[in-house]
């Protein structure tokens, strides 16, 4: 070959100065935990709010105080109307979930695993996405005028959309190695959709679950105010109508709950559904 | 062929010893580049082979288009019926318990029992009930491996299940592969680009370059083999040369995209 190999000396190594680095001696110091620290704060707020209320900078036509809401929502209680009205909207948002869940899943599923799906379903759902579905609102009542059935459609096009769209990502982003691996082990088309892309889809479809829900009470306040016919949103109407902001407030503090229950059970779901995904964070 | 006495019915020379691949003019384009240009590749039945070459040379494609995982590429490939793929990555199901993943696509009644044993055959028993997320890499390929065996492969492609493996748990596996491939007798093609793997692991290493099988050495050393060994030496430098690293001065090859 050619010359032989060329061993460079070694350059003489530079002497850099050491500093210090200062290391912070574990912190002894008792602090409030974060939990405490987080209801303090709105603890202070409600105060605050009663506060205001009693020197009288809000009066009662503007924002009712929380003890008066309080008052009120144990008035409400125990004349049955937050009861009846509770019970009609948990009643509408559950058919509307009921019907709007299974439908974005199935619309989803064809179009993630269907060539001819995607073609016929994507584009026109991508379509209607764009469209605030809150705007329907005029037409659904044209179409089905007052009483249960256009909120639960309202519920039903709010849900629909969230459910199709996150379960479809879902259903992309599902990694093609696992499924070719899959493959490789002798497994079917089916095979492969029920243990390998549901699966995997499944953290973006309960992401999808839980906007569909959040977005179902939505629906429903906007469809509830439309008429007096049942509800928690025509009982705030009434109450607009009356001028009592502090059964107006209830109400919202009722939509608050619902909204937060929901949440809670997603995440109850997550928790069930996805221990696969825990396993390093419980050891 | 158990009459092997002079004088009676001799074998015919044109009969073929028995083979588990016998892939012949493998030719598969993407678009404008020619990877493969022309493969013959014959494995005998218990053989192990290391199919060796400079990255983007087309190991891994040659593996797919075995595996039946590749379906575009054109030429004739006869390969068992029962075919296992151990892949780069271990590739288990994370929802699914590493049991689970070693018995998928499995059925009949004794299921667990049969995932059970392959693991135990991995040393990785006490490990069924696991998540994949909760292993080691060493581990989760432990398990891709024992997903591989349990259904009783004729042949098993390997496609450098243990490069992604500290160099330790590397040579463990590079054992135990080995183990498992004599006690089993398994036909195993495996894809590597570690010099040192192929040699200690195969019973024949050819070279992969420019689309066709360039190179090829059978390694007969016994067994366990010692790479601090003269003969191991010889190998590995045949096939270092051939994959372009002769002596430290030669410029490295042009890294190719894959």
């Amino acid at each position: 070959m050619s010359a032989p190999p060329v061993v460079p000396d070694r350059a003489s190594p530079s002497v850099p100065a050491l500093r210090d680095l200062p290391l912070r001696a574990a912190r002894e110091r008792r602090r409030v935990p974060r939990a405490v620290r987080r209801t303090l704060v709105v603890v202070a707020l409600l105060v605050l709010w009663q506060v205001l209320a009693e020197i009288g900078v809000l009066t009662p036509d503007t924002l009712s105080s929380p003890l008066d809401t309080i008052r009120t929502a144990g008035d409400m209680f125990a004349s049955g109307d937050l009861d009846t009205a509770l019970l009609t909207s948990l009643q509408r948002a559950a058919t509307g979930l009921a019907l709007g869940v299974p439908v974005g899943l199935v619309l989803a599923l064809a179009s993630g695993l269907l060539r001819l799906g995607e073609d016929v379903i994507d584009s026109p759902m991508q379509m209607l996405r764009t469209l605030p579905f809150l705007g329907i609102t005029p037409l659904l009542i044209l179409w089905f005028g007052i009483g249960d059935t256009p909120k639960i459609a309202l519920v039903f096009l709010g849900v629909c959309f969230p459910v199709y769209v996150n379960t479809l990502v879902g259903i992309r982003n599902v990694d093609a190695r696992l499924v070719e691996a899959a493959r490789t082990f002798g497994a079917g088309r089916w095979s492969v959709i029920r243990s390998v892309v549901l699966p995997g889809a499944l953290p973006n479809i309960l992401v999808g679950l839980r906007l569909a829900l959040g977005i179902a009470w939505l629906a429903l306040v906007v469809g509830e105010q439309i008429s007096s016919d049942g509800g928690i949103g025509s009982l705030m109407l009434q109450a607009q109508d009356n001028l009592r902001t502090d059964r107006i407030v209830v109400c919202l503090v009722i939509y608050a709950l619902l909204g937060l229950i929901s949440d809670l059970v997603v995440r109850v779901l997550e928790r069930v559904l996805l221990t696969w995904r825990q396993g390093l964070e419980a050891s | 062929m158990t009459s092997l006495l002079p004088g009676t019915d001799q074998v015919p020379e044109t009969t073929s010893p028995p083979l588990a691949v016998d892939a012949r003019d493998i030719r598969r384009r993407f678009g404008e580049r020619e990877i493969l240009r022309g493969v013959d590749l014959q494995v005998r039945p218990g053989e192990f082979l290391a199919l060796l070459g400079a990255s983007g040379s087309g190991k891994t494609t040659l593996l797919k288009i075995l595996g039946g995982l590749d379906r575009e590429a054109q030429g004739q490939v006869r390969v068992p019926a029962r075919v296992s793929i151990a892949f780069q990555e271990p590739r288990l199901l994370p929802w699914q318990r590493a049991w689970r993943n070693v018995a998928f696509g499995l059925r009949g009644p004794d299921v667990r029992a049969r995932a059970t044993e392959a693991l135990r055959e991995v040393g990785l028993a006490h490990l069924a009930d696991q998540w994949p997320k909760t292993l080691s890499g060493g581990e989760a390929q432990r398990v891709a491996l024992a997903r591989a065996l349990v259904r009783d492969p004729d042949l098993l492609l390997l496609d450098e299940p243990l490069a992604a493996l500290d160099a330790l748990t590397r040579l463990r596996m590079q054992r135990l592969i080995a183990d498992l491939c004599a006690r089993r007798g398994l036909t195993a093609i495996l894809v590597t680009h570690d010099v040192d793997e192929a040699v200690t692991l195969a019973d024949r290493a050819v070279v992969l370059r420019e689309g066709a099988l360039a190179h090829e050495i059978p390694v007969d050393l016994a067994r366990p083999r010692d790479p601090s060994g003269p003969a191991f030496g010889t190998h590995r430098d045949q096939l270092l040369s051939w994959l372009g690293v002769q002596d430290p001065t030669t410029d490295l090859p042009e890294e190719k995209t894959p």
